[in-house]
C-alpha cells in the first residue's frame, strides 16, 4: 500500500474519532476543526517514519494528544498573560447561574482541567483505552497512569463541587 | 486498608486495573466505610458525565481540503518571508537615514553663548560653544593693587581661527562648571 493510500485509509477510519477527541480537549468547534486538520497534516508528514512499528491507533492518538496539549498550553499561557493584564488577578470561579447552559456539564468540567489531566480522562473515558495504551501515548508507566488518573479525577471532583454539579445530580 | 490507601487506588479500582487480591481488599473496605463508598459513587457519576458528552458529527472535510490547507500554509510562509525581508530593508533604510541626519547635525555650526564670570575680584568673559569653552577677555585685580585688563581682539581672534592657528586660550569644562557653581553667571547674548 502506498503512502497516500495508507493515509486515505487512516483518515476514513479515524477522522470522526479524532475530531471528537479534539472537541473534548478544545470545546470550540471551529478551533477543533482547525486542530483536527493540523493533526492529519502531521500524520501525513510522519507516515514514513511510522512504518507500521506500533499500533496505528495508539500512534495517531499520541500525535493528536501531543498536538492538543501543546495548543492548550500555548493558548492558556497567552490567555493567562492577557487576564493578568486586564484583571490583575487569576480569576474567580464562575457561579452556577453564570454557566453557559447550552454546554454539556462534562465538557465544562473537562474545559477547566489542566491539559495533561484532561488528556488522561479523555483517553480513558472517551476512547476507553487501558493503562498500558494510555502510558504509551502519554509517555508514562502503567503505575504512573493510575496515580495521574487518580489526581485527574480528584481535580475533576473539585471542579464539579465548585460548579455545584453534585447538587444538581 | 485505610481510607487514604483506597483514595490513592481509586482510579485503578474504578477502571478495573487492580489485581484481583487488591481489588477484593478495596471492595471489602468500601462495604464497611460509608465515606469511601460515597466517594466512589461521586467519581462514578463524574465519569458517567464525561462519558455522556455527545459525539458530534464532524464538519465535512475531504482530502482536497487538507491539500488546500497545505497550500495555504506554504503561501502563508512565503508571505511571512517576504514581509520579513521587506521589514529588514526598511530597517536598513531607516538606519542609513538616521546616520545621515546625525552627520548633518554634526556639520551644522553650533551656537556660541558668551558669559561674564566674576571670581575673587577678577572677572572673565568666556564663550561656550557646545562643549568647548574659550576665554575671550579677563580682568585681574590684585587686592588693593589696581587691576590688569586683557582682551582678545575679536577680529584678530577670527583671523586666527581662519588660519587654523590654535593660539586661543582655553578653560576646560571642569573649570567652567566650577565657575558656574561658585558664582552666578550673567548671560550676555546668543551669537
Amino acid at each position: 500500500m502506498s503512502r497516500d493510500e495508507q493515509f486515505v485509509t487512516l483518515f476514513r477510519e479515524q477522522y470522526d474519532r479524532i475530531y471528537n477527541l479534539v472537541l473534548r480537549m478544545h470545546p470550540d468547534r471551529g478551533r477543533a476543526q482547525d486542530i483536527t486538520q493540523d493533526i492529519f497534516l502531521k500524520i501525513y508528514r510522519s507516515l514514513e517514519s511510522f512504518e507500521g512499528r506500533a499500533n496505528p491507533g495508539t500512534w495517531i492518538y499520541s500525535i493528536a494528544m501531543n498536538h492538543c496539549i501543546d495548543q492548550l498550553r500555548k493558548e492558556r499561557s497567552a490567555f493567562e498573560t492577557l487576564k493578568k493584564i486586564l484583571l490583575g488577578q487569576s480569576g474567580e470561579p464562575r457561579k452556577t447561574e453564570d454557566r453557559i447552559i447550552d454546554r454539556h456539564l462534562g465538557t465544562e468540567i473537562l474545559a477547566k482541567l489542566s491539559p495533561v489531566n484532561r488528556a488522561l480522562l479523555v483517553l480513558k473515558l472517551y476512547l476507553d483505552l487501558d493503562y498500558h495504551e494510555i502510558g504509551s501515548i502519554m509517555g508514562l508507566t502503567k503505575a504512573s497512569v493510575g496515580v495521574q488518573l487518580t489526581r485527574a479525577r480528584r481535580e475533576a471532583r473539585k471542579i464539579a463541587e465548585r460548579l455545584g454539579i453534585y447538587d444538581e445530580m | 486498608m485505610k481510607c487514604e490507601d483506597l483514595e490513592n487506588m481509586l482510579s485503578p479500582l474504578i477502571d478495573g486495573e487492580l489485581d484481583e487480591a487488591l481489588g477484593k481488599e478495596c471492595l471489602l473496605h468500601i462495604e464497611s466505610c460509608e465515606k469511601c463508598r460515597s466517594l466512589l459513587e461521586e467519581h462514578q457519576k463524574l465519569d458517567a458525565l464525561i462519558r455522556e458528552i455527545p459525539v458530534q458529527a464532524p464538519p465535512s472535510m475531504n482530502l482536497l481540503n487538507l491539500v488546500s490547507v497545505k497550500k495555504k500554509t506554504i503561501t502563508r510562509l512565503a508571505f511571512t518571508g517576504a514581509l520579513a525581508s521587506l521589514l529588514c530593508i526598511l530597517c536598513v533604510l531607516l538606519s542609513v537615514r538616521s546616520l545621515q541626519e546625525r552627520h548633518e547635525k554634526r556639520t551644522e555650526p553650533e551656537k556660541s553663548i558668551s558669559y561674564y564670570v566674576s571670581l575673587d575680584d577678577s572677572s572673565y568673559k568666556i564663550s561656550v560653544t557646545g562643549e568647548e569653552v574659550k576665554l575671550l577677555s579677563f580682568e585681574l585685580s590684585e587686592h588693593g593693587k589696581g587691576s590688569i585688563n586683557m582682551s582678545f581682539d575679536e577680529t584678530e581672534h577670527d583671523k586666527k581661527e581662519k588660519n587654523n592657528e590654535k593660539n586661543d586660550t582655553f578653560i576646560d569644562s571642569d573649570d567652567c562648571a566650577l565657575l558656574r557653581h561658585r558664582l552666578p553667571c550673567r548671560r550676555e547674548k546668543e551669537a
